[in-house]
């Protein structure tokens, strides 16, 4: 079922990334070697702190997909109060427990996108950016996230 | 069902026939006993259904489609367990006075006789198949072993086909035992009322039934016989030939009802053919609880981590999935 679905999926994302203006931050999503390890590239959105950086998420599917969640995490390093500075790991909902196979690779690489603009700082990642946000200093969040970007995410892809 | 209430009128009956000792009661006759087995295949199949039933509130959809054999089982056990092994009458022995006493009629068969044909009506039939369909090959056409002779080439169903013939005859010529378990366990029929000359020839018998049927048996074992020995000929002429033969697995006909053919299950728009599991057309659509659909194998395998709609999130069991047919 899993190959078949991931068959399914392949066909319709390029389709889906050149066609539709909902998916303009993400620049590709492609396997790597087989229908189980992909590679996507994810652009920040122009309106945030985040915004000129590029960023590779590193995907896993498991066997059993999509009655299991892809496993997704960040290659290059991004200072987000949901996202593990060190590891690259990802916390979001979807990902972990309220996935459904509603969700398509591509769709999540969406919600990721999503989370860049509207963290949730109740389950940090990344306690320094996160008590930043906490205590409402938003220059100061802002102004890290822009430093970082710029130090990791200008030509990484 | 009102066994409880037989049971004691024909506590009565029998205490009022069993000092009736010396006098043996008259045996049934054939139309009796075929019109008394009607009536109980007929309570059989209700007492099936509510078992059924039952069984499904209990288990799920799937499991009634799977296990039928074992369904049929019980509620033949059932309904022997009540009323024969209980020492009640069944409903369609009721309905023409029979009552079961001994081979020599004398006597009213022992608990034990009666359990042993609650085993041999119910159970062993359903456990001797199960263990022959897996000791012997079921197909009955050229198998791998090109020497078979003709006892080899008798199969199991052709066996008991010709047994319980053979039986069924019997019983139309003597009208003594309707079913096989019953000869075997002696539990003969006898009606629990005296019969009179007049009302035994107005019945009839089955006597020439019983004559087609013996007719019937030799006529195949006739035909069995010239087969097998015309088959030894030519097989022996082409031994070489079928050596060489690779063996083609035969296509296993699926029961698989697969909505990429637009002809399946037309009710189903063409926008919710697809599975959101395998985004795929569906391959035996279910039903979830909340309306949702998808393939069989799809949302069973999500349903035993989620108990939970991968739509809706409503909630959702196995046993509720409903496949549709
Ligand atoms: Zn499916
Ligand atoms: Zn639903």
């Amino acid at each position: 079922m899993a190959t078949k679905r991931l068959m399914k999926e392949y066909n319709s994302i390029q389709k889906a990334l050149s066609d539709t203006q909902e998916y303009e931050n993400i620049v590709s999503l492609e396997p790597t070697g087989d229908l189980f390890s992909w590679c996507g590239v994810i652009r920040g959105p122009s309106n945030s702190p985040f915004q000129a950086g590029t960023w590779k998420i590193k995907i896993e599917v498991p066997q059993n997909y999509p009655i299991a969640p892809p496993k997704m995490k960040f290659v290059n390093k991004l200072c987000h109060p949901n996202v593990n500075f060190q590891t690259g790991e990802i916390c979001l909902d979807i990902l972990q427990n309220q996935w459904t196979p509603a969700w398509t690779l591509l769709t999540t690489m969406s919600a990721i996108l999503l989370l860049l603009q509207d963290p949730e700082p109740t389950s940090p990642l990344n306690i320094d950016i996160s008590n930043l946000l906490k205590s409402g200093d938003i220059k100061a969040y802002n102004g890290l996230i822009r430093f970082y970007t710029h130090k990791y995410a200008i030509d990484s892809v | 069902m009102s066994e409880g209430l037989e049971s004691d009128g024909l506590k009565r009956d029998q205490q009022a026939l069993v000092p009736v000792q010396d006098h043996v009661l008259p045996f049934a006759d054939a139309p009796s006993i075929v019109r008394a087995h009607q009536k109980d295949s007929y309570f059989e199949s209700v007492l099936r259904d509510k078992v059924q039933g039952a069984v499904q509130v209990l288990t799920g959809q799937r499991f009634i489609h799977t296990h039928p054999d074992e369904i049929t089982v019980a509620a033949k056990a059932l309904y022997v367990g009540l009323t024969t092994v209980l020492g009640s009458r069944t409903l369609g022995e009721e309905y023409t006075d029979l009552m079961y006493v001994t081979r020599d009629g004398k006597r009213i068969p022992k608990l034990l006789r009666r359990l042993g044909f609650l085993a041999s009506y119910s159970i062993i039939p359903y456990v001797i198949t199960r263990i022959l369909r897996r000791l012997l090959p079921v197909d009955e056409g050229e198998g791998a072993s090109s020497k078979k002779n003709w006892f080899q080439s008798l199969s199991y169903s052709k066996i008991l086909d010709t047994l319980l013939n053979v039986h069924l005859a019997l019983f139309y010529f003597n009208g003594a035992y309707y079913d096989l378990a019953k000869r075997i366990f002696g539990l003969r029929y006898a009606f629990g009322h005296r019969v009179d000359k007049e009302e035994q020839l107005s019945r009839g018998g089955y006597e020439l039934l019983g004559g087609l049927i013996f007719t019937q048996i030799a006529f195949k074992a006739i035909k069995h016989f010239s087969e097998s020995f015309q088959n030894d000929r030519t097989r022996k002429s082409n031994t070489e030939v079928s050596d060489n033969i690779t063996g083609v697995p035969p296509s296993v006909p699926s029961n698989d009802i697969d909505l990429s053919n637009p002809k399946l299950l037309k009710f189903i728009p063409d926008f919710s053919r697809n599975c959101m599991l395998c985004l795929s057309p569906m391959t035996n659509p279910s039903c979830a609880p909340c309306g949702h659909l998808f393939c069989w194998n799809c949302i069973s395998d999500w349903s035993r981590d989620h108990p939970e709609c991968p739509l809706c999130r409503q909630a959702l069991t196995e046993q509720s999935i409903l496949p549709l047919r």
